[in-house]
């Protein structure tokens, strides 16, 4: 009966992070750890918090570009193989509040679902240009919405204490050219450092494809200095 | 029978062995052999695998154009030429994206400009629902005409969709420099001369509707039959007028 067996030749694991990319780590050892269901809330938002920290590091903190000129790129051939939405989530709602004032109560919906929008049209214009790249639309839209860090931290800054050092220097004619200034110089910087992680983590290289990208997160930036 | 030589190995040296010179022999270089150009291996072609069957994958052939080949498209829309090229609906999606974007930009910029920067006033509350009003205004016209001026046309002049899709929205190149320029001429309502900023921008709108009108007519190829989607366009561009500026 023995002899009837057929031995496979290898193994295969199938709990890879391709397989089955764990929420923002890239080593398997942490598919173990999902679905506790006896640990604390605490808990379980500081290993959330914890995997969207170890993304932000992949894709978009400034330390990219210094990996970048080592060219050690194997730790972002994964980049787009990962998907998960509750940063993209958390980044829109603290874009939301932070951009719509205490008084505008439907700009934060608004707000909210147009950003959403603007995430799938992204999505959907680098599924459309990149037909043969193995990506879904849910995975550029998790990637277009880490990418979204830059202006969070735009929306914070120019919406939250910018306003704050305006108030302490009494409202001043000088102080709103300042302002008005400073929101613009913020917006080109983070714009740039949005578009700068995108289009490296998606491989996106001519005009064609970053265009459409740095013209949507221009929208965003442009809101948080007009609205 | 004895040879009178016993004891005499006839065989002390193996004639059949090879023996190695004591010295060795000069190395020489080996010498180039010339007129043979050294092998190359041959690189693997990468054949592109045939798209799975989907909405997306299927409309992507019209997405996959090279940036000379779209710089080409909208300086052949801008200039009065009538220059066949494939069709693509890149350049629809996105430069109605850049009209719609201009007209965002232009009206924010310089109210910000002349009164946070120069006047040193907060621009804030007053503006935010105006400008929020304008985007969604010219996002619905711009895309709507855009988009459902080809199916009559398609229905007018008996052609395909994607091509008159793509004419359509290379032609609203036009737009982008025109909401700029209509969004400067805007803020010197302020000033208070009403009537005399509404004549010019009348005059720019005029301009931009005969442009339009002139590529569309070159570029339908259809003769008489384009004369209705000529009215149509023109009508678009009042409307954008009114609506928007």
């Amino acid at each position: 009966m023995e002899a009837d067996t057929i031995e496979a030749d290898f193994i295969t694991n199938d709990l890879t992070p391709d397989a089955f990319p764990a929420s923002g780590s890239m080593d398997g050892g942490s598919v173990a750890k999902r679905g506790t269901l006896d640990e604390s809330i605490l808990k379980t938002f500081k290993r959330d918090i914890g995997d969207i920290n170890s993304r932000l590091k992949q894709v978009v903190y400034p330390n990219f570009l210094i990996k970048r000129l080592d060219g050690s790129e194997q730790d972002f051939t994964n980049a787009s193989i990962h998907c998960d939405l509750w940063a993209p989530l958390t980044f829109i709602i603290l874009y939301a509040v932070s951009v719509s004032p205490a008084h505008a109560k439907t700009l934060f919906s608004s707000l909210f679902v147009s950003q959403w929008f603007v995430l799938l049209v992204m999505a959907t214009h680098l599924r459309l240009t990149k037909p043969q790249a193995k990506t879904s639309l849910i995975s550029y839209v998790s990637v277009s919405g880490y990418c979204l860090f830059p202006q969070v931290v735009n929306a914070v800054i120019s919406r939250l204490l910018l306003p704050l050092i305006l108030k302490v220097a009494h409202n001043s004619s000088w102080c709103i050219r300042a302002l008005v200034l400073l929101r613009m110089l913020l917006m080109g910087i983070c714009l740039f450092w949005s578009v700068s992680s995108i289009s490296f983590v998606t491989k996106s290289n001519n005009f064609i494809e970053v265009y459409p990208l740095a013209l949507c997160f221009f929208g965003i930036g442009w809101l948080t200095v007009i609205l | 029978m004895s040879d009178g030589l016993d004891g005499v190995d006839d065989f002390g040296v193996n004639p059949f062995e090879e023996t190695l010179p004591d010295t060795p022999l000069e190395e020489v270089p080996p010498e180039p052999i010339r007129n043979i150009e050294p092998e190359i291996a041959p690189k693997p072609i990468e054949e592109e695998r045939p798209l799975a069957p989907g909405l997306l994958n299927y409309y992507s052939r019209y997405f996959q154009l090279t940036t000379a080949d779209f710089r080409k498209r909208v300086l052949g829309s801008l200039s009065l030429r009538n220059e066949a090229s494939p069709p693509d609906l890149y350049g629809p999606l996105w430069i109605t994206a850049t009209v719609v974007m201009s007209r965002f930009l232009g009206s924010g910029l310089f109210t910000l400009c002349i009164d946070g920067v120069f006047g040193g006033i907060s621009t804030e509350v007053k503006d935010s629902s105006r400008q929020s009003w304008k985007l969604v205004h010219s996002a619905w016209l711009f895309y709507a005409y855009t988009l459902l001026t080809p199916f009559i046309a398609q229905k007018l002049l008996a052609t395909n969709f994607i091509p008159l899709v793509s004419t359509y929205g290379y032609s609203n190149v036009t737009w982008i420099a025109g909401c700029l320029l209509l969004s400067v001429v805007d803020e010197f309502r302020r000033l208070g001369k009403n009537f005399v900023i509404t004549i010019i921008e009348w005059v720019i709108v005029s301009l931009i509707a005969l442009k339009r009108s002139y590529s569309l007519y070159n570029e339908l190829e259809a003769g008489r039959k384009s004369l209705p989607l000529l009215v149509v366009d023109v009508a678009f561009c009042v409307a954008a007028k009114i609506l928007l500026f």
